[in-house]
């Protein structure tokens, strides 16, 4: 995973209770709602969340950080922080019933040939494996490349490049719930690089389990 | 003609692909889909459009396209109004609301690609996800 340098993946837990009477009969008095954002530890360091109403936002950027709202008329307040203990109490159900978190291979070709470098025909191997631990899995094939030559011409090697994986996978005895190619080109690169730039650790196909 | 034709192909895909699939139920779990309540299992597939609650006791764990995850607990109500990460296309679009109870936000790979194309919404407003910010100089 240490190659998803990257990723940024944030959690954020919402949670609101809805307190007030209703009145019975018309006009309806306005029902105060609670709203309560916290921001979660997802082990990245990129990890921020802007909480905004009407008349202001509050930027939650500690693991911990939490915001009560009960008017999109006034700015939230500022973010104070949730211990642990409380998080678990009032989110613990809700985090349990999380799905795994996705995984990611990443599997590089030998020079001008489709085929793996025997490293990534392990990590292929290591694939499988991990497919057939996880619950039933949805896997993308996902083709990337460098940024050298068109956008297009780089799309359609790299979903070439998927396609041959995916033949890999399908020949595989594991079940899955979905497999699809995915061509990415020159987005999602994993080493950024400005335009025309050969780096060939971006040349490769994830197996992204999910 | 073939324009129109390919246009309403691509408007039907955008309008009806799947977007997510359930992968974790307790309890009982239902999604309002034109006017129709079905009940959620562990693989049905969402939709653009999709009202999801969950009862008394229950929970819901959704995986989104893109791996962002979304859990749901008890007597909650979230929308799916759009889920789209299109990275060849670049095109990205993630709109989501809860209307009640309690959701716990995982980002997949929109977190990277396209952070600021996120809103979820929630009664007193929007969260934003703020972007990975880089400077590049190739000489």
């Amino acid at each position: 995973m240490g190659f998803r340098l990257l990723e940024l993946i944030l959690v954020i837990i919402v949670a609101q209770t809805i307190y007030g009477l209703k009145p019975k009969v018309a006009p309806p008095l306005e029902v105060k709602k609670k709203t309560t954002v916290v921001l979660l530890n997802n082990g990245k360091t990129q990890n921020s969340v802007m909480v905004s109403t009407q008349k202001g936002s509050a930027n939650l950027d500690k693991i911990g950080a939490y915001v009560d709202m009960k008017d999109k008329k006034k700015a939230p307040p500022p973010p104070k922080i949730m211990p642990e203990a409380e998080i678990k109490k009032r989110f613990g159900k809700v985090l349990a019933a999380a799905p795994q978190k996705p995984v990611s291979f990443l599997l590089y070709f030998k020079p001008h040939e489709m085929a793996l470098t025997t490293a990534s025909q392990t990590t292929f191997n290591r694939a499988i494996e991990t497919i057939k631990t996880r619950s039933l899995s949805m896997v993308d094939v996902i083709g990337h490349t460098d940024t050298v030559g068109s956008s297009k011409l780089n799309i359609d090697v790299s979903l070439k490049r998927a396609k041959y994986i995916k033949n890999m996978l399908s020949s595989q005895d594991v079940k899955l719930l979905a497999l699809n190619t995915k061509g990415f080109g020159e987005e999602d690169l994993l080493v950024k690089t400005a335009d025309n730039v050969s780096e060939p650790l971006n040349r490769n196909v994830e197996i992204y389990i999910k | 003609m073939n324009r129109i034709v390919k246009l309403m192909i691509l408007l039907g895909t955008m309008l009806f692909a799947n977007v997510g699939v359930v992968k974790t139920v307790e309890g009982k779990a239902e999604v309002k889909r034109a006017k129709k309540l079905i009940v959620l299992k562990e693989g049905s597939e969402l939709e653009n459009g999709d009202i999801i609650f969950t009862k008394e006791k229950s929970s819901l764990g959704i995986m989104f396209d893109d791996g962002t995850r979304i859990s749901l607990g008890a007597k909650a109500i979230f929308v799916i109004n759009h889920f789209v990460v299109k990275p060849s296309e670049k095109k990205y679009d993630v709109d989501l609301k809860l209307k009640k109870g309690k959701a716990v936000f995982s980002s997949g790979k929109i977190g990277k690609l396209s952070p600021e194309s996120v809103k979820f919404r929630i009664p007193t407003g929007v969260i934003g996800i703020r972007g990975t910010k880089f400077a590049v100089e190739a000489k």
